[in-house]
């Protein structure tokens, strides 16, 4: 087994391949039904590669409601949801396009 | 099935318990301080001893110290340690506030094998350039203080002058290197000894009853062929580790029917997290990096990360042997497996093996405890200047396994100024961890006090100088720019962040 190295490597890898090939999305794994937005894979490493995270205090992003996801990325966007882990949300999707927030949504909320 | 493995790890621990270990370091005679051999303060023979200390004496602790690459067996075989002064943990250095601490330092290591090298800023290099960091002093970082952008090569020599304010806060401080690209192979390998400064705690009546013992948890990691070289064996979080309680293996620890001993803990290691558990005894917390909580705290297990130190009251109330552990945890998405750090051994109050002229303490305080007068409550109409500081990784080709680690999107750079500040502000810093795995952050020279952890107010207000930043989460803590000025750092005491790219500069002004 592959020793962990205090990082997940799996989802910058992921963004690298695509930005080596140019390419706007990639398989994540053959489970997947839909092929995954580029800006997802920095979710991947807290939330887990198929959207069922290894951390015990992350939310299971896996089947959850489209809508439900746009609107919540929205709110730590807009600085909406604050304090505490918000902080850390407020970060990661500070930068994403409209186009982004629907793509990542839809594609969490679609992979059961 | 015996195994060649199984079989060292039990003679280390018998020949360690035996003494016949690495030949204690010897006390230049000239120097102004006092000695107090490494001993079991129980008396007895096979009990965990404390590590050797050096006491100040009128008001200055004047000693010499040298690291070098010395002999050592470990529970995976013999192997070559960078440790000060020939012994793993070092001295335990014994000050009160006021006092001046002169240390003659010596590098003694052989010539970097990458001399010839340029130097790449977070980039692990040159094992053998150290240097002597006081992990949690309030001190002056420049000079020859608290000064970590020294370089001190193979034979080069210094001397550190560390004078102490004479309202210093009593507590459990510790030394190890601080050379940027070095200090996690150094930590790794067990260059780090527990240092004192007396005072407060000391002075709660249940406390100065107890028997004190010094626990510094190591688990130093041995190179290919001797001396560790490489970074790589360091690297992964999951390592498999051997956890060393001041330099022995699965130590013996006796205590009586009863009574109650003061524990002064280090996790003096370079990347794990030490929860502990002592199921059967009781445990009761009273300070964290040193300084006093309001009051004792009972609790089933508590968590060292990587350069916290507790002060921890144990209470045995039956004889019994129990067993000191590292229950196996997530470190973020790292699984780390049980550790078995020690054997608690409960023998009869009256065992005859335990002068009758020993401590004996049997309580727990049950008031408030008392306070570092200095460190008093830092309120939110007192803060001039709040920041944030988010950390992260970043894939960086060349690098070490192509990896910087950041704060606020960028690895350290020693000629930058990442917080110029002035002298007398008071600050509020929220620290955001965007990465799966909790980053221990400690900064130089001032103490903070923690308001919250994942925006949960932390009701004890603790003052500390390491805190552990959760995976994915945050930590909010104020902290006064107080009686010094010049530059200093902020880093993750992960050891291996640090050196890729984990810290930033403070530069405090007048």
């Amino acid at each position: 087994m592959r020793s962990l190295i205090h990082r997940t490597k799996g989802a910058a890898a992921i963004m690298i391949a695509c930005s080596v090939l140019g390419i706007t999305s990639a398989k994540a794994d053959d489970s997947k039904k839909a092929e995954m937005p580029v800006a997802a894979s920095q979710c991947l490493s807290c939330h887990g590669t198929n959207g069922n995270p290894a951390l015990k205090d992350v939310p299971i992003l896996l089947g959850q409601q489209p809508l439900y996801l746009e609107n919540a990325i929205r709110a730590y966007q807009e600085g909406r949801r604050t304090g505490g882990q918000a902080l850390v949300m407020h970060e990661i999707v500070k930068d994403l396009s409209d186009a982004d927030v629907k793509a990542i949504a839809t594609w969490f909320g679609g992979t059961q | 099935m015996v195994t060649r493995r199984g079989l060292l790890k039990g003679s280390a621990a018998a020949t360690l318990a035996a003494g016949i270990g690495p030949l204690p370091w010897l006390v230049s005679p000239s120097s102004a301080m006092e000695t107090v051999t490494s001993k079991s303060p129980v008396g007895i023979s096979d009990d965990l001893a404390n590590p050797m200390e050096i006491h100040s004496v009128n008001g200055r602790l004047k000693a010499d110290f040298y690291m070098e690459a010395t002999d050592y067996t470990l529970p995976s075989g013999p192997t070559k340690l960078r440790i000060f002064n020939a012994s793993l943990p070092g001295p335990t250095l014994r000050l009160k506030p006021g006092d001046t601490l002169e240390l003659a330092f010596e590098n003694r290591m052989p010539p970097n094998k990458d001399a010839r090298k340029p130097v790449v800023t977070n980039v692990p290099n040159r094992f053998n350039t150290t240097n002597v960091h006081y992990h949690g002093f309030h001190v002056s970082p420049r000079g020859n203080s608290d000064n970590v952008y020294l370089q001190i090569e193979p034979g080069q020599s210094f001397n550190y002058v560390v004078q102490l304010p004479v309202d210093h806060p009593a507590g459990n401080y510790w030394y190890h290197p601080h050379r940027h690209g070095s200090v996690s192979a150094q930590i790794a390998s067990g260059a780090a000894g527990m240092a004192i400064i007396t005072g407060t705690l000391d002075d709660v009546p249940e406390i100065a009853d107890a028997i004190e013992r010094v626990l510094v948890l190591q688990a130093p990691i041995a190179g290919i062929d001797g001396l560790l070289e490489s970074e790589k064996p360091i690297w992964p979080l999951d390592a498999e580790r051997d956890f060393l309680v001041n330099g022995q293996y699965r130590p013996k620890i006796y205590i009586r029917e009863g009574e109650v001993q003061h524990w002064r803990i280090l996790n003096a290691g370079d990347a794990q997290f030490i929860p502990l558990r002592a199921d059967g005894l009781e445990m009761h917390l009273v300070g964290l990096d040193g300084n006093p909580l309001p009051m004792a705290q009972q609790t089933d297990e508590f968590t060292l990360a990587p350069g916290n130190r507790a002060n921890l009251l144990i209470k045995a109330p039956k004889t019994g042997t129990y067993a000191l552990k590292r229950p196996a945890f997530m470190q973020g998405k790292a699984s780390l497996p049980e550790e078995h750090l020690a054997d608690i051994i409960v023998v009869a109050a009256d065992d005859p093996r335990i002068a009758p002229g020993i401590k004996f303490g049997k309580e727990i305080p049950t008031g408030e405890l008392p306070k570092n007068e200095i460190l008093t409550d830092i309120n939110a109409d007192e803060v001039t200047v709040k920041r944030k500081f988010v950390l992260g990784v970043k894939d960086v080709s060349g690098f070490f396994d192509n990896t910087e680690f950041t704060i606020n999107g960028r690895g350290f750079d020693p000629r930058r100024d990442d917080v110029v500040a002035k002298l007398g502000a008071v600050e509020e810093w929220t620290l955001i961890n965007t990465t799966p795995f909790p980053h221990p952050l400690h900064i130089h020279v001032n103490p903070f006090q923690v308001i919250d952890i994942n925006g949960e107010p932390d009701t004890r207000k603790p003052w500390m100088d390491t805190i552990a930043v959760p995976a994915a989460g945050t930590v909010t803590f104020r902290t006064r720019f107080v009686d010094f000025t010049g530059r200093y750092v902020m880093h993750c005491h992960i050891l291996p962040h640090e050196d890729t790219g984990m810290m930033i500069n403070v530069n405090i002004e007048v």
